[in-house]
């Protein structure tokens, strides 16, 4: 009863808190005055200390991790975005970004809490470790895409203020074209290297549980996403390609990451 | 100089006398202008005046300022326009006539003004702080400030550094060159180490623009000229290679950004040139500046999709936005200059409610310690402690009133008159029996 009520109220703390941080990422990044810049990222950090524990209660409350419905996955991988979004702006030294990254995952938090369901059932084989990590791979690779994508989404609009010449508040705030680029290709980087390991994982969990039917159609299309961000990371790498043809080929392959996840649904 | 700290609050008074861009024109400007001579000879002869305390003085390119302490705030402005008359001849009408002089909080305010930019010709300019500062330092060095201005000094840096990090003031580029190279960090990045400047031509502006990015970290400069004279010349002083015009096309994929300011009257980096420099570049984008009028690059260089071609015309409107941008900070700046002035004037009228204060809590002390001598013989050192730890306790609880009531009447500017009464009230200069 008491853990229900501390689940329902962390939910509730979870969505005021992103609230407050996507309000005041919007401040610092249309306001002239810099008195509030602190005050973005101690709320970002509240929110994902909730955030953290709302999950945790979670683990608790079901004995399991929150793999269970669309709505627990939704929960850690905007869970997972908003992380990569507060690394981002420490390793770069740039908040200037959370107004873009930050609005989703408030977003996607939302809709997590409503899609929630404080006891969602779960089959026993589903429970273990090794399936919970591999789901957690898999999010934290949609995460890392997700960010990269909005990276480059960022990168595409400077570009066009620039080719305009639009010396408006985004041209002004906008980090560099390069350091944009530099920080896009990070999280490509570390979305395919999630990507990989995570089907290595899933495929040690089939042998164990004998759980396999082959490929579902959902795994097919993750495997082509994998190949097509690893193909335009490696033309980054080796072939110099760079620039805007490289951060529209991120957002080609995000869109085509998202169409994986609506047109194909996972065995279980 | 007289030990200021030593004269009662209520007579001294700041006051501050000067000329500036907006009451002088240049030719005034640079005779009243003090080099560090003319600063220790009018400190010298100010602080003769036994009304004057402290002293400040102080030259920018735009402005030429005295701040002192007096007692005689109303009858000093003649004396000083004489005494910076005498020194720099300039007579005294026309120092009247061009100059400005204030006192008490709008000296104060107006000084808090001076070091954020406020009143600066370029709104957000960042020299000004460090200039004060120099002139500050350089009247400690002579023994011309003491606590008054020490502590409004101290308290103007503070107004400074607070309007630089918690406004945008002084965001944004207000000159064509510093506009270029705000421009190119936005594409190639916050740091432009390691990139190369192709400068074209020998225009004074395009050296002043190649002087900005070197100050931005670019150490490797590619110079095209006509003249290889000229272009040497550059080229010794900013240390990098020299090529002929001719060369361009060949030699244009080494640069990241390129700076064209010739007096050609045709183009002469075409949409062709640029086009194989990037592919020579391996697709990446090339930074290009034309301050030149008639324009050096062909126009539809912008169409290529590496290339980032900016003209006179762009880092105009990038200086004319900056500059209203700062116009906008502005108004936040002048809120932190109002509240901190607002602060210095507390304190000023608590200056003497502080020292009413201590010779209150050590009147009460005293009392306390002759009540226990006399009291507390006979008693065992227990119940000394217990007595004297309940005569603290209660002295506290009695004077927490009083001292609270005359804070807050320090506060609304009543001090001296507080001072007086307490004085009285606590009978503070009688010695107690």
């Amino acid at each position: 009863m008491i853990l229900t009520g501390a689940f329902y109220t962390l939910s509730l703390l979870v969505i005021l808190g992103y609230g407050f941080t996507n309000v005041f990422y919007w401040r610092l990044f249309f306001s002239e005055s810099t008195e509030k810049e602190a005050r973005s990222r101690i709320f970002l950090i509240i929110s994902l200390a909730f955030h953290g524990s709302l999950l945790g209660l979670m683990g608790v409350l079901n004995g399991r991790f929150p793999v269970a419905s669309p709505g627990e996955w939704l929960l850690v991988c905007t869970f997972l975005v908003g992380s990569a979004h507060l690394i981002t702006e420490i390793v770069f030294k740039d908040r200037h970004l959370g107004l873009f990254s930050l609005l989703p995952t408030g977003l996607g938090v939302l809709l997590a809490v409503i899609m929630l369901e404080p006891n969602a059932p779960l089959p026993e084989k589903y429970r273990g470790a090794l399936f919970s990590f591999h789901i957690a791979v898999s999010l934290a690779a949609f995460a890392c895409f997700t960010i990269a994508a909005i990276i480059a989404a960022m990168y595409a609009m400077l570009f066009k203020k620039l080719k305009n010449k639009q010396f408006d508040v985004f041209f002004r705030r906008l980090p560099p074209l390069e350091q944009l680029e530099q920080h896009a290709t990070v999280w490509v980087y570390f979305g395919i290297f999630f990507i990989v390991l995570s089907p290595i994982i899933g495929r040690v969990w089939v042998s164990q549980y004998s759980a396999g039917e082959g490929m579902s159609p959902k795994e097919w299309g993750i495997l082509l996403v994998a190949l097509t961000f690893l193909t335009v990371a490696t033309a980054r790498m080796f072939f110099k390609f760079r620039g805007f043809r490289f951060v529209a080929s991120i957002i080609l392959c995000f869109i085509l990451l998202l169409l994986t996840q609506i047109f194909s649904i996972h065995g279980f | 100089m007289a030990d200021s700290k030593k004269m009662h609050p209520e007579e001294f008074h700041v006051v501050v006398m000067g000329l500036n861009h907006i009451t002088a024109s240049v030719a005034l400007r640079d005779k009243a202008l003090f080099n560090s001579n003319d600063i220790i000879k009018i400190s010298r002869k100010i602080l003769e005046d036994n009304d004057f305390y402290e002293v400040v003085v102080f030259s920018t390119c735009n402005r030429s300022e005295i701040y002192a302490v007096t007692s005689q705030p109303a009858g000093k402005q003649r004396f000083l326009e004489k005494v910076w008359g005498d020194v720099k001849c300039i007579s005294e009408d026309e120092l009247r006539n061009h100059s400005y002089y204030a006192t008490h909080k709008d000296a104060v305010t107006h000084l808090f003004r001076v070091v954020s930019s406020l009143d600066s010709l370029v709104v957000g300019e960042n020299q000004i702080l460090g200039q004060v500062k120099e002139a500050y330092e350089f009247a400690c060095e002579n023994n011309t400030v003491d606590f008054y201005l020490n502590f409004l000094f101290q308290a103007a840096f503070r107004v400074g550094k607070r309007v630089r990090s918690e406004t945008k003031l002084n965001e944004g580029a207000v000159s064509i060159s510093y506009a270029a190279v705000e421009l190119a960090k936005k594409v190639l990045g916050k740091t432009l180490q390691n990139k190369v400047v192709g400068v074209v031509g020998s225009g004074e502006m395009g050296e002043l623009t190649a002087f900005h990015l070197g100050k931005s970290g670019v150490t490797r400069y590619a110079f095209f000229n006509r003249s290889l004279n000229r272009a040497e010349k550059l080229a010794s002083r900013f240390n990098g290679d020299i090529y002929s015009l001719a060369d361009l096309e060949r030699k244009l994929y080494l640069c990241d950004i390129v700076v064209s300011s010739t007096a050609a009257a045709q183009t002469v980096i075409t949409k062709f040139q640029v086009e194989k420099a990037i592919k020579e570049r391996n697709g990446n984008p090339i930074f290009i500046i034309d301050i030149a009028a008639p324009r050096d690059v062909e126009e539809s260089v912008q169409s290529l999709r590496n290339a980032f071609l900016f003209t006179i015309d762009d880092l105009k409107k990038v200086v004319g936005e900056n500059l209203q941008l700062r116009q906008e900070a502005a108004g936040e700046a002048m809120k932190i200059v109002e509240e901190e002035t607002g602060k210095l004037e507390i304190w000023y009228h608590n200056l003497e409610l502080g020292e009413t204060i201590r010779k209150i809590r050590s009147k009460f002390q005293e009392i306390v310690e002759s009540e226990l001598n006399r009291h507390g013989r006979g008693h065992s050192e227990n119940v000394r402690k217990d007595m004297e730890k309940m005569l603290r306790c209660a002295m506290g609880k009695f004077l927490h009133v009083p001292i609270s009531g005359l804070k807050k009447i320090g506060e609304r500017g009543g001090g001296r008159k507080a001072s007086q009464y307490a004085e009285q009230i606590f009978r503070l200069n009688e010695k107690e029996e």
